[in-house]
């Protein structure tokens, strides 16, 4: 969107991300909240209805390869809204589920039912899908316009640098937030 | 990058009866609804009963809400926005009120205070779930956050501030037109003055010709308001780019959905299927300029899972925007 990007965001002077609608978070918020991060590699998922029988939840394992904040097991459980359960499916716009293999680094909270699962911080935020280019580097997003430079208070983005950003330099500011 | 087979000039090309009615059976590979492609045929999800009955909880205890006018008044006059579209016959009932704050198996709009993932400081401020059975909506829920961080909604311009002085006042309108469009069935929308952009404002209410032709493709009126038309062609470079965002941005200064109160005039936009193919309906007569943009930002295929559809891992974001 090069080209006609200027353009649009000049028009757009986006604040929230909509509906799903969600106050964007910074990498610093998203890691100062969140109580653990991880890069992890998504196993398996099943989809079940909830107590109520009003939602479906969709729980991913993880194989935790690394652990940039918190404590955690070998393997997590991470639950997500909607899913699909006897040919009957549940979305909610811009959550992705994991597919086996996928690869992200998770912004993680205790979940607010007591089901043993961690949840994405953010609903989405937290979640940074890891992408490989053929040259070797590895680039993860979470769907936000440079959340960083998203200002609350007036609504503004102040500037737009793309939602690529390096694994690497992720993680170093995570670090640096966790150090805080 | 190449567009090929794109009409530029779109005047008064179809009978809109006939337009609708061919491009509806041919699903156009937009983005714009929700659905899903089985065997690389994009299927939007639809409402399998009509009228959908619809339930507005009027209990907002608890909620952090300001201004001079009710939730439901905000939630009808959101509804009206939908309902009085050109070319879009509503699927949606005349909703009915409760003051349950639980999700009960309605299609409730509430804000809810259990039973509902709200997490503390997700910033998460409203969800719209929607169930379906292949590509048949069998229900749908729009939820408040009723305690979200950091911010407080607003009923109407009344209000300047937020009861704490600090939060950001969010309009509850803007946020509940666009949930309504998720729930009568539309995706994210990648064309910024949308109302089904992802990113909202803090004001606007109004539908744009992008929200218009997106509903008027699901649930198209027998009789147009407005007669549109298509135009289609393809994306490729070496081979089809998958996940194009090509958009149509009309030249002309008139607004031939201008006898309708408030929509918005914006390019339309879809996305190419992995052929590379495109169709871009619901565009009124006048001249055009096509543009096929890389889906890399602001919206991303993650705002709308256009790759997921197919059962891919990624769009193509590899090429330079380009436009005829």
């Amino acid at each position: 969107m090069k080209r006609r990007s200027v353009l649009f965001l000049a028009l757009a002077v986006p604040a929230l991300l909509f509906g799903t609608t969600v106050i964007p978070m910074g990498l610093e918020k998203l890691a100062s909240v969140s109580t653990h991060i991880v890069e992890a590699r998504a196993v398996r998922s099943v989809s079940q209805w909830n107590a109520e029988h009003t939602l479906i939840l969709t729980y991913t394992n993880f194989e935790v390869r690394r652990t940039l904040k918190g404590e955690t097991p070998h393997t997590i459980l991470v639950r997500q809204l909607g899913g699909t359960v006897n040919g009957i499916s549940q979305r909610v716009a811009g959550v992705r589920h994991w597919r086996p293999g996928d690869e992200a680094v998770l912004f993680l909270q205790p979940s607010s039912i007591p089901d043993g699962a961690l949840v994405v911080t953010g609903l989405m935020q937290g979640n940074f899908l890891m992408r490989h280019t053929p040259q070797g580097q590895i680039f993860v997003s979470n769907g936000m316009p440079e959340v960083s430079e998203f200002h609350a208070a007036t609504s503004e983005v102040t500037s737009y640098r793309g939602n690529k950003l390096r694994l690497e330099d992720l993680e170093s500011r995570i670090q640096k937030a966790v150090r805080k | 990058m190449m567009i090929r087979g794109v009409k530029l000039s779109v005047i008064c090309m179809v009978v809109a009866l006939a337009a609708v009615a061919l491009l509806y059976n041919v699903p156009a590979h937009s983005y714009l609804p929700q659905g899903s492609a089985a065997g690389g045929v994009f299927l939007p999800e639809i409402w399998g009963t009509v009228p959908v009955p619809i339930e507005i909880s009027t209990n907002t205890t608890g909620a952090k809400l300001l201004g001079n006018t009710s939730f439901l008044t905000v939630i009808q006059n959101s509804l009206a926005t939908w309902n009085q579209a050109p070319n879009f016959q509503s699927p949606l009932g005349s909703p009915t009120t409760s003051t349950t704050q639980v999700p009960d198996g309605s299609n409730l709009i509430c804000f809810c205070t259990s039973g509902v993932v709200f997490n503390q400081n997700d910033g998460t401020l409203a969800l719209t779930v929607t169930t379906t059975s292949g590509s048949i909506i069998l229900g749908a829920s729009i939820f408040f956050n009723p305690n979200p961080t950091g911010v407080c909604f607003a009923t109407d311009n009344s209000v300047s501030s937020c009861a704490n002085g600090t939060d950001f006042v969010q309009d509850l309108q803007t946020v509940a037109t666009h949930e309504i469009g998720h729930f009568i069935g539309l995706d994210h929308s990648a064309v910024v003055r949308a109302t089904m952009y992802p990113f909202a404002p803090a004001l606007e209410t109004q539908l744009s010709w992008d929200d218009v032709a997106g509903a008027s493709l699901l649930y198209p009126k027998a009789a147009a308001d407005v007669g549109t038309g298509a135009i289609s062609g393809t994306i490729s470079m070496t081979g089809a780019v998958f996940g194009a965002h090509v958009f149509a941005n009309s030249n002309d200064s008139n607004n031939p959905f201008g006898a309708f109160p408030a929509i918005r005039k914006s390019p339309i936009g879809i996305l190419s299927d992995t052929s590379g193919n495109y169709t871009i309906t619901g565009l009124p007569p006048g001249d055009y300029d096509v543009f096929a943009e890389p889906l890399d930002g602001p919206v991303q295929d993650s705002n709308v899972n256009w790759a997921l559809d197919f059962g891919l891992g990624s769009v193509e974001t590899d090429f330079t925007t380009g436009f005829h």
